[in-house]
């Protein structure tokens, strides 16, 4: 099946619309798709990039805030403690005041311990074993006289216990409101003591490590200063016990998160304060348990830092829990204070911002993933539309061109099964109506021509018929009822004209113009068709009515010449021979007005041509003057007549029939009767013309004088 | 047939060759005529002419009419034998020029 030019537009708009929509498809998939992945790749690595900084952010700010917790509680406790080494400061100068100046004070006398004083501030005294009470009475009692300030210290200073003075002499004197406990330890050398030895070292106020309270009171720690006499003999050492107990209220109003913890560790890396520890009672560490112990080396090092009185943070690990931890030392005592905080909860917030904007990425994946199958859905719907679209632009255009072709093509078919009167109404403004426009002038040339032509055929045909009757006309115009002259025995005349395709201008004649004179005429019109036709008639019958005159021959040509000179505008000319046969004599009068010379066979002899003055033609010009000759013929004598027609039929190289072939045919037919020479002759020129169109009239005409 | 003009200061030479029928008399006719127009002494060269018809032998009486007209002259040379035994069949040598 043939594509339709409709079919190939609609092809032609759905593949450029195709091409044009695959590629936008595969340009916007390709950029959706990148897009996605760029958007999540970029949501993905904004999470992991804001975990990483919000992570150093508040890990920066969690050790930050531990070392300011550290300094912060150390300072605290500095301030307590500093104030206690003040007070015992204090002391220490007011006891040297009573040793350089006994005598200035009275003797207050200071009684060992009754436990029925518990709950009142009281001075008591404690000996040592080896002490002899005789010998320190005085001393006694002029320490008796510290009582009020002492006592008025361990009651006034929190976290100040007790306040207790050792002497190098052997005693002790208390000043607390526990005479209860005293009875548990009625012995007591003071100098042996830590605190009272590394005062005495230290020679200044100094604090003691942490110790078991005699008493029983837990852990505690003492402020010595020793005290001297004006001789710088050492005399005694006054201290200030204070619980650890007391301090630990500062560090347990400390809140570190849930997991957090404020520690105080000593000289010896030990823990001796912290808070909500598992081996702590009141926030006071019951087992002493030393930092150096850590399983963490880190921790370890920074211990060390720690009793070196530095400060700083680090990661570590504590009771198998990641921890930051900060330190800070005290400037007063050589302790540290430490903080930390179980990362996990530090990092809590980070966790979930991380968790919050994770999932913030994963709406916007799942948004950025909606929103691209949503564009693609419509993208696609889109193209489908487009497709569509196309389709139908395609459609519309495609009739719009293939209809009026369509209708152009029909109305071809129309015309050409001959409804010339079909015409196309075809308006779409471009080439196709051009093209209708030249269809519909063709058609209505067509048939114009068409009507000419049957006009012009008609004609022609009523000319053809009118040139066929008057061929007849002209043929019948000469004799042709052979023989001619059934009751003339002296003579025997035939001829005959084969006309070319139309009316010719050739014609013979022979006619009595007397009862004894025959006249014989041979006569050849220039040209053809009907003027030559006309001419021929009005020749032949001006020849005939001079001759019927009884003109000689020369005569008759000259009359004949001046009267077709009259009105020739045509410049026609007739060649012609005429002559007067004497049926009697037999003499024979001929004149020539330029036509061919005459064949003739006298006495037996072969055929030769007649030897004829050459007048000129007929209706040439006028005033032609014609020659005129005579001959006897003999009885037998034949004289045959002819047109050109005879010796210029010529067949197809072009050569010509000609006078000698003519002359040898003549002579070989010679014995025939005059019907069966001309017939012959014709036939040897048919056979010599073979098919080469005839294109002159053949005109023959045969006499025989004598009895027949 | 073909006719080759050929003007010399007051004569006007037509070489003529080919046949002389009723297809091309018009032609020479037409040629002819209008040399006639413009001299008074026309030459026919028939040395290439190998036939003359009745047409032809009609215009070479058409041109001696016309040239006798205003006095000129016509004349016809070069004529093959074949050619001349016709134009002396028509008695044309006792009227034309030939030479």
């Amino acid at each position: 099946m043939k594509k339709s030019i409709r079919n190939k537009l609609i092809s032609l708009s759905m593949s450029v619309a195709g091409i044009a929509i695959i590629v936008l498809g595969v340009v916007s998939w390709r950029g959706f798709t990148q897009m996605k992945d760029s958007s999540n790749a970029m949501s993905s690595n904004l999470v992991e990039v804001s975990a990483a900084n919000n992570e150093q952010i508040l890990r920066q700010q969690t050790l930050n805030e531990l070392s300011n917790l550290a300094r912060a509680t150390a300072n605290t406790v500095d301030a307590r403690i500093s104030t206690l080494t003040d007070q015992v400061t204090l002391l220490a100068h007011s006891m040297e005041e009573l040793y350089a100046t006994p005598n200035a004070f009275a003797r207050i006398p200071v009684l060992p311990a009754d436990p029925e004083n518990a709950g009142v501030y009281v001075s008591q005294l404690v000996l040592a074993e080896h002490t002899d009470p005789e010998a320190i009475v005085d001393e006694v009692g002029l320490l008796g006289n510290m009582g009020v300030m002492m006592n008025q210290v361990g009651a006034t200073f929190n976290g100040a216990s007790s306040a207790y003075i050792g002497t190098q002499s052997g005693f002790t004197l208390l000043f607390d409101d526990r005479s209860d406990l005293k009875s548990l330890l009625p012995h007591f050398d003071p100098t042996v003591r830590e605190w009272y030895t590394s005062a005495v070292q230290a020679q200044t106020a100094t604090w003691s490590e942490v110790f078991e309270d005699s008493y029983g009171r837990g852990l505690s720690f003492t402020c010595g200063h020793p005290v001297y006499d004006p001789n710088g003999t050492l005399m005694a050492v006054v201290a200030i016990g204070s619980q650890l107990s007391e301090l630990s209220s500062t560090i347990s109003d400390v809140s570190i998160g849930e997991t957090g913890h404020v520690l105080v560790i000593d000289s010896n890396g030990s823990i001796i304060m912290g808070q909500s520890l598992a081996n702590a009672e009141n926030g006071i560490v019951t087992h002493s348990e030393s930092l150096f112990n850590a399983a963490d080396p880190e921790l370890v090092i920074a211990t060390a830092k720690m009793i070196n009185g530095e400060s700083g943070v680090l990661e570590t690990i504590i009771d198998g829990e990641d921890v930051y931890l900060a330190y800070a030392p005290m400037q007063s005592i050589p302790w540290s204070v430490v903080t930390f905080i179980s990362t996990d909860e530090a990092m809590l917030p980070v966790v979930q911002s991380n968790e919050l904007t994770s999932a913030l990425a994963l709406s916007a994946h799942a948004e950025v993933d909606n929103i691209t199958s949503a564009t693609l859905i419509a993208m696609i719907a889109g193209m489908g539309a487009s497709s569509v679209l196309a389709l139908m632009v395609g459609i519309y255009y495609s009739n719009r061109i293939a209809t009026p072709i369509r209708r152009l093509e029909k109305g071809v078919r129309e015309i050409s099964r001959g409804h010339l009167d079909c015409t196309l109404d075809i308006q779409t403004g471009d080439e196709i109506e051009n093209l209708a426009t030249a269809f519909n002038n063709m058609t209505s040339d067509l048939k114009h021509y068409i009507a000419d032509l049957t006009s012009v055929t008609a004609e022609r045909e009523r000319i053809g018929a009118e040139l066929g009757v008057a061929t007849q006309i002209q043929e019948s115009m000469l004799p042709n009822t052979f023989p001619a002259f059934p009751d003339y025995h002296e003579f025997d005349v035939h001829a005959t004209m084969v006309p070319a395709k139309e009316v010719g201008g050739d014609f013979y004649d022979f006619y009595l113009v007397s009862e004894r004179k025959l006249a014989i005429v041979m006569a050849d019109v220039s040209g053809k068709g009907v003027p030559a036709a006309l001419f021929m008639v009005i020749t032949k019958i001006l020849i005939q009515n001079f001759a019927q005159k009884g003109e000689q021959p020369a005569d008759i040509l000259r009359h004949t010449n001046h009267q077709l000179c009259k009105n020739n505008r045509a410049s026609m000319f007739v060649t012609a021979w005429i002559a007067l046969l004497d049926l009697d004599t037999g003499e024979l009068t001929y004149a020539n007005a330029g036509h061919t010379p005459p064949i003739i066979s006298q006495q037996g002899q072969p055929f030769q041509y007649l030897p004829t003055d050459s007048g000129f033609i007929l209706a040439g010009l006028e005033n032609i003057e014609y020659q005129q000759s005579s001959l006897t013929l003999q009885s037998g004598d034949l004289l045959y007549l002819y047109t050109d027609g005879v010796t210029e039929a010529s067949n197809l190289s072009d050569e010509l029939y000609g006078e000698d072939r003519l002359l040898e045919k003549m002579n070989t037919y010679n014995t025939q009767s005059l019907p069966h020479l001309l017939e012959h002759i014709k036939i040897d020129i048919d056979a010599f013309v073979g098919d080469a169109p005839q294109h002159d009239d053949i005109t023959m005409l045969a006499l025989r004088f004598g009895q027949k | 047939m073909t006719i080759t003009t050929n003007r010399e200061s007051d004569q006007v030479t037509l070489l003529i060759s080919g046949r002389i029928d009723s297809n091309t008399s018009t032609e020479l006719q037409d040629a002819l005529l209008q040399t006639i127009d413009s001299t008074y002494n026309v030459v026919l060269d028939f040395a290439e002419v190998s036939y003359i018809s009745s047409a032809g032998l009609r215009v070479l009486l058409i041109g001696h009419k016309s040239i006798s007209a205003k006095a000129g002259s016509m004349t016809i040379k070069n004529i093959s034998s074949m050619v001349l035994q016709v134009l002396e069949t028509v008695g044309f040598d006792k009227v034309l020029s030939l030479g």
